[in-house]
């Protein structure tokens, strides 16, 4: 909200407000139902049969897939309604859609606990083809802590230094990501319908600095190379993958007690924010333009 | 809770402090969940209004009592699933019974949470059919 100077700047808040209703805008364009004219538009691989499929979340613990769901679903509301502290979600949330019927969203917890238990049971659910799209969750191994304290990190050793703890710690969690994105990807690759992938990079705002680094990862690293596999065993009409960095939230990484191991890059206002969201918008209709274009 | 070489040095002492707390809150709730399954299982056994109207604010206390524990409870839950996921664990085998024990809390957890919901259910068909 802070301009470069210190000075507030009302246009600010009147764009982040139009970028959130036009991403409400889209995200309800991707997952509300098409209302089929005739009774054939119900056959198998209509738009109507597609709408009625679910949208799969995934993401290590705390990349941000709580928050996206709040923001996507909320619009501008969502600027009255800013989350405050990280709550780790325990079992797997199933959202409906808050403003009239719509696609059913799933958000599997991301922490690896959890996921491995949970991804047994959706893999052969994603393979039947019960969704049509999967958001995967990222931030750079940026993962907010919960109720931890610095000092009880596992990479944390007496006298390290911040960027010392943060360097570790973020290493250890793109590890985790690529992880949880194998464990993916092999489902994706046995999928029967057709669907589409979309790779999410959040907090933006943490990363901004290494944004030449953060693209080498994801659009050149392993992840890539894991995408790739996942297309290599789909014909082109029946997988796309899109892949959006975004910020959902102007904040410093703390652990839940209030140690901080990241301040936000120096810089990233609000105008910055607004237009990674206006990104991200872009790509949500480039996906539901994709499923039209496809039936 | 006395404080050992472990919390000093910044390290949670798993099995002293948070493992106990599991086993004992997955026990507590445990208890209260079968007081309002058992509540509910006997209100067919109430003939009059009266007595039917006693039985259904039995069940509804002991819901309350079932329901007050859940949200600090889950705050349990987060705290040791947090330190599975990013803490560091001298001992492997605390590693392994923190999760036993968390897995453990959670499945009473989400099964306290769906009682709630069907013991509701539950009352409501019962009193449309008095």
């Amino acid at each position: 909200m802070v301009v470069e100077g210190g000075e507030w700047d009302p246009r600010d808040l009147w764009y982040s407000w139009k970028v959130l209703e036009r991403l409400r805008d889209a995200w309800r364009a991707l997952t509300q139902p098409a209302i089929p004219e005739t009774t054939e538009e119900l056959d198998v691989g209509s738009v109507s049969e597609t709408r009625s499929r679910k949208i799969l979340i995934v993401g290590c613990g705390g990349a941000g897939k709580t928050t996206l769901l709040q923001l996507m679903c909320s619009g501008p509301d969502f600027l009255f309604n800013v989350p405050t502290d990280y709550v780790e979600s325990i079992s797997v949330e199933t959202i409906d859609w808050p403003h009239g019927p719509g696609t059913e969203l799933v958000a599997l917890p991301g922490q690896r606990h959890r996921f491995d238990r949970d991804f047994a049971e959706y893999a052969p659910r994603i393979e039947a083809g019960e969704f049509r799209g999967v958001i995967c969750v990222s931030s750079f191994g940026y993962h907010a802590v919960g109720q931890v304290r610095k000092d009880e990190l596992r990479d944390y050793r007496p006298k390290m230094s911040r960027s010392a703890l943060l360097t570790e710690f973020t290493t250890v969690q793109r590890e985790a990501e690529l992880r949880l994105l194998r464990a993916l990807a092999g489902s994706m690759s046995r999928v029967r319908k057709p669907v589409w992938m979309l790779s999410l990079v959040t907090k933006e705002d943490l990363w901004f600095k290494s944004t030449k680094s953060v693209r080498e990862h994801y659009e050149e690293g392993e992840h890539r190379q894991i995408i790739n596999e996942i297309a290599k065993h789909r014909a082109p009409e029946e997988f796309r993958h899109e892949l959006a960095y975004v910020s959902l939230l102007i904040r410093n990484l703390e652990t839940g007690k209030g140690d901080l191991l990241a301040n936000t890059v120096s810089g990233y206002d609000q105008k910055k924010q607004s237009e990674s969201i206006r990104r991200l918008m872009q790509v949500i209709d480039g996906l539901r333009e994709w499923e039209e274009e496809r039936t | 809770m006395s404080t050992t070489a472990a919390e000093t040095s910044g390290q949670m002492n798993v099995r002293e402090t948070l493992i106990p707390l599991l086993r004992e809150y997955t026990e507590s709730l445990n208890a209260r969940i079968a007081e309002v399954q058992q509540t509910a299982n006997r209100m067919h056994e109430f003939g009059s209004n009266e007595q039917y109207e006693f039985a259904s604010a039995l069940l509804r206390a002991a819901m309350k009592r079932c329901s007050r524990m859940e949200d600090a409870v889950g705050n349990l839950a987060r705290r040791a699933s947090q330190l599975l996921e990013h803490g560091r664990f001298d001992r492997e085998d605390d590693r392994v019974e923190l999760e036993l024990r968390l897995a453990d809390l959670e499945s009473t957890l989400i099964a306290a949470s769906e009682m709630t919901l069907e013991t509701l259910v539950f009352a409501t068909n019962a009193a449309q059919q008095k």
